[in-house]
């Protein structure tokens, strides 16, 4: 099963071993990134920071067999790089009946870019893919780590049309 | 002509290493410490100002990491720096080398040092406190300073030297069988401060105080393991403890 897709520019870090994988009881890690896929230093990197027993498999997001992990009994966290990494997985074959829950961990600034979270910011373009995503029955959040509340999307929305 | 930047030079970017933080913010993080710390290098390598504007500008993107392990990737930045330099890779060769380390570095160090190393000391500091007074504080914090340092400086040159092969020399090292120990080992320390407060409480407070401060210990210890949350729970076990044997401290002294 796939308990939670996060969406993170910085892939694997200490906010996502440190807590989102205990709280979550995750056995598997699926990095789902063509660049990191194709990187060798970022895999050496990857495994480097994990411990043994959290295998981490790295993947073009094309590649990967969203139901095959969903239907296993193993409970994986797939990571995307950014909202467009997300849809290209959604293209691939990641749908809401397989990984209902996505999060938005971190989106860091950038031209056109608003801030919505203190570590979430996102563009025109990204909410246009996250409100059809959320239409086909995804439930989209922001938040970095588990025990800070959830923004949903709806309030994503409003800081953005408030925003700066 | 081959690109080296002076000795004198990477000293000093190590020292601008140590204020990588100190101008934080939200869009680009530690964007600016990164491009003050590398901008001595920078400037040896690139002569002419276009050049170095350009480099510059490269290094103001979004840069975090743990602040320890980021002199790791400022090293293979100026490794990187020296071969876009030479003409052997594109500017983009740095810059690649800083997003793909910066993530997985972070792990590394939050695991190692934020929670490892840094609580191995500061238990050994209370019970040392505990022991032997005041000293004792000084004490640990140079040692944990001269450990720190000692890496630090250790994962700069191993940067500098080595570039990507960076992560087997930080493999070699360890360092999440090296931070089980110190967790364990900063654990039992905690249990010794424990058991030095319970000694001194009975002997000032009667053994009816000690039991009540460990019975709240206990108390706290079970809410834990049974999933409760640590600083609520450490706060509630504290005041109850100390409360009770004060409490009880108190009617003892007065009867």
């Amino acid at each position: 099963m796939i308990p939670l897709v996060r969406v993170d520019n910085r892939l694997l870090h200490g906010q996502i071993l440190e807590t989102w994988v205990p709280r979550l009881r995750i056995d598997q890690v699926m990095v789902a990134d063509d660049e990191a896929a194709a990187s060798s230093l970022a895999q050496a990197a990857m495994t480097l920071c994990v411990p043994p027993e959290l295998p981490v498999r790295i993947r073009r997001v094309a590649e990967v067999d969203y139901a095959g992990l969903a239907s296993g009994g193993a409970k994986v966290l797939v990571l995307v790089r950014d909202v467009a990494g997300l849809a290209a997985a959604r293209a691939a074959g990641l749908t809401a009946a397989l990984a209902p829950k996505v999060n938005l961990g971190n989106l860091h600034f950038g031209p056109g870019r608003r801030l919505v979270t203190p570590s979430v910011f996102v563009s025109e373009e990204d909410l246009s893919l996250l409100r059809g995503l959320a239409a086909e029955g995804f439930d989209v959040e922001a938040r970095a780590i588990p025990s800070e509340s959830p923004t949903g999307l709806a309030e994503i929305e409003r800081r953005y049309a408030a925003g700066h | 002509m081959s690109a080296r930047v002076p000795r004198a030079t990477l000293v000093r970017v190590f020292w601008r290493c140590l204020f990588l933080q100190a101008a934080w913010n939200r869009r680009g993080m530690q964007n600016l410490g990164f491009a003050f710390a590398i901008d001595p290098a920078l400037r040896a390598l690139y002569p002419e100002p276009a050049r170095r504007e350009e480099a510059l500008a490269r290094h103001l993107g979004f840069f975090n990491c743990h602040p320890y392990m980021a002199a790791a990737i400022v090293g293979g930045a100026i490794h990187h720096e020296e071969r876009v330099a030479a003409g052997l890779e594109p500017g983009q060769g740095p810059l690649a080398y800083k997003a793909t380390l910066q993530g997985p570095l972070a792990a590394v160090g939050d695991g190692f040092f934020w929670t490892a190393l840094r609580p191995f000391f500061g238990a050994l500091a209370v019970v040392g406190a505990l022991l032997l007074g005041v000293p004792a504080l000084v004490a640990a914090l140079v040692v944990y300073n001269a450990i720190h340092l000692a890496l630090r400086i250790g994962l700069f040159r191993a940067g500098y030297l080595r570039g990507d092969a960076l992560v087997g020399t930080i493999a070699h090292l360890n360092l999440p069988v090296v931070a089980d120990r110190l967790r364990a080992g900063g654990a039992a320390l905690c249990g010794v401060a424990g058991a030095v407060f319970l000694m001194r409480g009975a002997a000032a407070g009667g053994p009816p105080a000690a039991a009540l401060a460990a019975a709240a210990a206990a108390g706290g210890y079970a809410a834990l393991a049974r999933g409760a949350r640590l600083l609520p729970t450490a706060y509630v076990a504290t005041l109850a403890g100390v409360g009770a044997a004060l409490l009880l401290g108190h009617l003892h002294g007065s009867s």
